[in-house]
């Protein structure tokens, strides 16, 4: 086994699995249901008869009472879909890659508890376009599949989250929860995509990591700092003022991708890697958008 | 004032300072490349120096800055090496004498915190040191009993400091005179002299009023004075002799005199072998000088020692070299006499009487090779010629009565009759305890021809030499003009008394009978055998040292108090030293010091010159602080 998915993590996942369980028991099941009604058992609504509809369905017992017609709507039985769109860009493996693994083992341990959850399951790696796809999976032997999958090492490519989100609702057919883990560094900007998702009725969940070293780099005197994406050079003379407005401006970049999410009713979180994913995962519980 | 470079010539410096300096700033207008560094996402950089650009001028203002500040380390290095003076420095070298007196008044005790002269010259010494410019050029002379310079001329201060630290006092006295005249001889043909003295100034009053020494006007004397005023009380003379007459018994001889304004109560105690045999306590007046003579001290062993201490009264001794004394007992050797005659009862008698002489009595005929094959000259030490004057050795101790013959010492023109004894040499060892000759009848005597080796002891009315003492390398010999058997000297007092002082002065032992030395002297000591090299002597301080000897004798410089052994050969003897000199006992200090009629300028140690920094010095000092300044205002991210 790799290092990235350990005897450790899957202890931790485990663990994290058993703590979301007892946490939330009662409100989730072994299986979710979808709001759409189709052939199910339990009676959902009802609607006044039309011809044609299916003779079965009619509540004979209300007809018997009143003489109207009432057709028995029933709530379709479906399994929820979990796609974990994980940016796998340059952008994320700069220096020792430490954002890439990040989200890989946070969509990890996540994906487990929805393939334990009966849930399925799929992971989209993405840069400036889907790259891949594991296809959706449900129940937790499937988890190694899902190691396997994110160990694939992929061939990284600058961010276009428009191209990527709009290429990954195309090939989608089935809606579900969205969980998008990225660093958001891209120049033309993530809103559209992200609109386009809600657009296109799935439930984003937004994780934005972000490295402490890269929020307060060790630089002084004169350097040239080249972007891992577009090649893109800048000469600067960094000094302790300089490094004080890129701070800010970090800053200020990551509070406008929570604004946009806060507005748009998308769950956001923020974390730096150097915190503990586990700490995160049950943030993630608390907030209540991933377990239902 | 004008600046001169004495390090790397000019022209040099300033083709290094074009080179330089050419090429610090080609460096900085081509600028070192960049470290290149990947980050993440570069908007957000291009953000920041969007809004960053408008301090960009401060920027270029710093570059410059860094750029002047390099030039300027270069350029103070540079200057530095070429090791800038002022002209007047140079112009102004000195030649400074440090004559340092380590002489054992050095030794008192009497500076602040219980400290010596001897810590405070050190001080003075080193104060001297760094008040030089490093164009001055110093020899240090140590002065004591001898005048030792420990360097010559040289402009490492460093060096001598070593030296300096590394003198300590001697039991001897300071011969100011001849340290002068040094220190006067070594600044000849050299401008700015100077002669820095560190002294107590209590030398010899002599030595100070009969001050000969002509310092030229061009020399500068400074007196760095030591010592405050400490009172003495010192054994000024202690010896042992015993008696000509009966050498199993021994006087002791001791004097103490003190050197403080109040009376006080000192105890003189007498220790033999290291065990107290005598103890005294003497009231001593101020200034006043006490002799005691012991006589009748029970058998002490031949190691005799005097200390004393003051016990009542408000003075303090602070001088403690000579509160103690050492001497010996005189080797009670025995005198091997040969008396050749034809038999003399006047004059075997006293020889026969004294213990310590053994006599062995020849005819002439049977002196030399007698009838048995024997060689009856050798294996004596003295040997005494009545009447005879036959061939002798080359060396020995031969005296004679009535010389005549070829083979006389002397020759001898005529007879002289009824010769009166006039004049008798009354210093002379021959004419110890002998109050004169006038009164000895003599009937006939030889008029011996001296030569201007001869020492005339004794001479009759006109000028005949009566007894003649003669001295050399090889042989001492003493002559006596008429025999015993002419006059009626034999009866008398003096007769026995003139062969013992004979007999002594063979012998090597003079007129004191001391064994014991002065510190500071060159001591002569005779050994039994005369055909050794060298003996070894092992100091009071335990360090050993080979002296050359010569003929049965042995130069010794002695300068610690206590007893010297000497190994010469099969036999091992002592002989003891002290300082016993009332003048070095006198460590009342001087200042100011006039010598003779030249006055010595004292110069307090706190006027001293300050020590100055040679400007290549400061300005390598400027570097590293230009250095520290660039470090922390970097490190705070002022300069970047």
């Amino acid at each position: 086994m790799a290092a990235l998915f350990d005897e450790a993590f899957l202890k931790k996942i485990e663990l994290l699995y058993l703590v979301s369980k007892k946490v939330f028991a009662g409100s989730n099941q072994a299986f979710r249901r979808s709001k759409k009604l189709g052939a199910g058992l339990d009676v959902a609504d009802f609607r006044p008869y039309v011809p044609g509809d299916d003779l079965r369905h009619i509540d004979w017992n209300y007809y018997a009472g009143t003489r109207e017609l009432l057709i028995r709507l029933f709530e379709e039985e479906e399994d929820l879909h979990i796609y974990f769109l994980v940016d796998v860009s340059k952008s994320m493996r700069v220096g020792n890659g430490a954002k890439f693994d990040y989200a890989r083992r946070l969509s990890a341990a996540l994906g487990y508890i929805g393939l334990a959850n009966l849930d399925r399951v799929s992971i989209v790696p993405f840069a400036d376009k889907p790259l891949g796809v594991l296809p959706p999976s449900r129940g937790r032997s499937q988890i190694w599949k899902l190691f396997r999958f994110l160990e694939q090492e992929t061939a990284p490519g600058p961010t276009d989250f428009d191209a990527a989100l709009r290429a990954f609702v195309g090939q989608t057919r089935r809606r579900g929860l969205a969980v998008i883990i990225s660093d958001f560094y891209d120049p033309a900007g993530y809103v559209e995509g992200l609109n386009y998702l809600r657009y296109h009725r799935f439930d984003p969940l937004v994780v934005q990591v972000f490295d402490e070293d890269e929020l307060s780099p060790r630089l002084h005197g004169d350097v040239e700092l080249v972007d891992c994406e577009t090649d893109a050079r800048v000469l600067v003379t960094v000094t302790p003022s300089l490094l004080a407005q890129y701070r800010q401006a970090h800053t200020d970049l990551m509070n406008r991708v929570e604004d946009f999410c806060r507005q748009k009713n998308v769950l956001y979180f923020r974390t730096p890697v150097q915190r503990p994913f586990d700490e995160l995962v049950l943030q993630v519980f608390r907030m209540g958008g991933f377990l239902r | 004032m004008n600046w001169v470079l004495t390090g790397i010539p000019l022209q040099l410096l300033t083709t290094l300072a074009l080179g330089l300096g050419g090429a610090t700033t080609l460096l900085y207008v081509l600028r070192v490349r960049r470290r290149r560094i990947e980050v993440p996402y570069s908007p957000l950089w291009q953000a920041v120096l969007a809004q960053h650009r408008a301090n960009q001028w401060w920027d270029r203002i710093k570059r410059l800055l860094s750029l002047l500040l390099q030039l300027l380390l270069l350029g103070l290095l540079l200057l530095a090496l070429g090791d800038p003076r002022r002209q007047g420095d140079i112009d102004e070298a000195r030649s400074v004498v440090l004559l340092v007196d380590t002489s054992a008044s050095m030794m008192a005790t009497d500076e602040s915190g219980a400290r010596s002269r001897m810590d405070r010259a050190r001080e003075h010494a080193l104060e001297t040191l760094r008040g030089l410019t490093p164009r001055d050029e110093i020899m240090l002379v140590r002065m004591d009993g001898q005048i030792q310079p420990l360097t010559p001329f040289q402009r490492e201060p460093a060096l001598v400091e070593e030296l300096v630290r590394e003198l300590t006092p001697t039991a001897t006295v300071a011969n100011i005179q001849e340290a002068m005249r040094f220190a006067v001889d070594a600044l000849a043909g050299r401008p700015q002299g100077e002669i820095v003295l560190i002294s107590d100034g209590a030398f010899r009053p002599a030595d100070v009023a009969q001050f000969d020494v002509e310092v030229p006007s061009s020399v500068t004397t400074t007196h760095l004075a030591v010592g405050q005023e400490g009172g003495n009380v010192g054994i000024t003379s202690f010896n042992v002799r015993r008696y000509p007459s009966n050498r199993t018994n021994y006087e002791v001889y001791v004097a103490v005199r003190s050197y403080v304004a109040e009376p006080v109560t000192v105890e003189l105690g007498i220790y033999g072998e290291g065990h107290l045999v005598d103890t005294e306590r003497i009231d001593m007046a101020p200034g006043a000088e006490v002799t005691r003579i012991y006589t009748d001290l029970p058998s002490a062993g031949a190691h005799l020692e005097a200390r004393i201490a003051i016990v009542a009264g408000d003075a303090t001794d602070v001088f403690p070299v000579d509160d103690q004394a050492w001497t010996l007992l005189p080797r009670e050797d025995v005198t091997r006499v040969l008396l050749v005659t034809q038999g003399n009862l006047y004059l075997e008698a006293p020889l026969l009487l004294n213990e310590s002489i053994e006599v062995t009595r020849v005819t002439p005929e049977n002196y030399g090779l007698s009838p048995d094959g024997r060689d009856t000259s050798a294996g004596h030490d003295i040997t005494i010629f009545d009447g005879v004057a036959p061939p002798t050795a080359d060396r020995g101790n031969f005296m004679y009565f009535s010389p005549s013959g070829p083979d006389s010492p002397w020759a001898v023109d005529a007879d002289v009759v009824d010769p009166i004894i006039h004049q008798t040499q009354g210093s002379h060892p021959l004419m110890r305890f002998i109050q004169g000759l006038r009164d000895v009848n003599i009937g006939r005597a030889r008029r011996l021809q001296t030569t201007p080796d001869d020492v005339v002891v004794a001479s009759a009315i006109g000028g005949s030499p009566m007894i003649v003492a003669r001295s050399d390398l090889q042989k001492r010999l003493v002559a006596v003009a008429f025999r015993v058997s002419d006059t009626d000297f034999a009866l008398r007092v003096a007769f026995p008394v003139l062969l013992l002082n004979a007999i002594d002065w063979f012998t090597g032992e003079d007129a004191r009978l001391v064994e014991s030395f002065r510190t500071g002297e060159s001591w002569v000591v005779r050994l039994a055998d005369r055909s050794l090299q060298s003996a070894r002597v092992t100091w009071p301080s335990g360090r050993t040292q080979e002296v050359p000897a010569y003929d049965g004798t042995m130069v010794l410089y002695g300068n610690e108090p206590g007893f010297y052994r000497i190994e010469a050969g099969e036999t091992t003897f002592e002989v003891a030293g002290n300082l016993s000199d009332p003048d070095e006992s006198a460590i009342a200090p001087v200042a100011p010091l006039v010598l003779g009629d030249i006055a010595i300028g004292t110069r307090l140690p706190d006027a001293a010159q300050t020590s100055d920094y040679d400007p290549w010095f400061l300005m390598v000092l400027a570097v590293f602080a230009l250095l520290v300044l660039e470090w922390l205002t970097w490190n705070r991210r002022v300069t970047v």
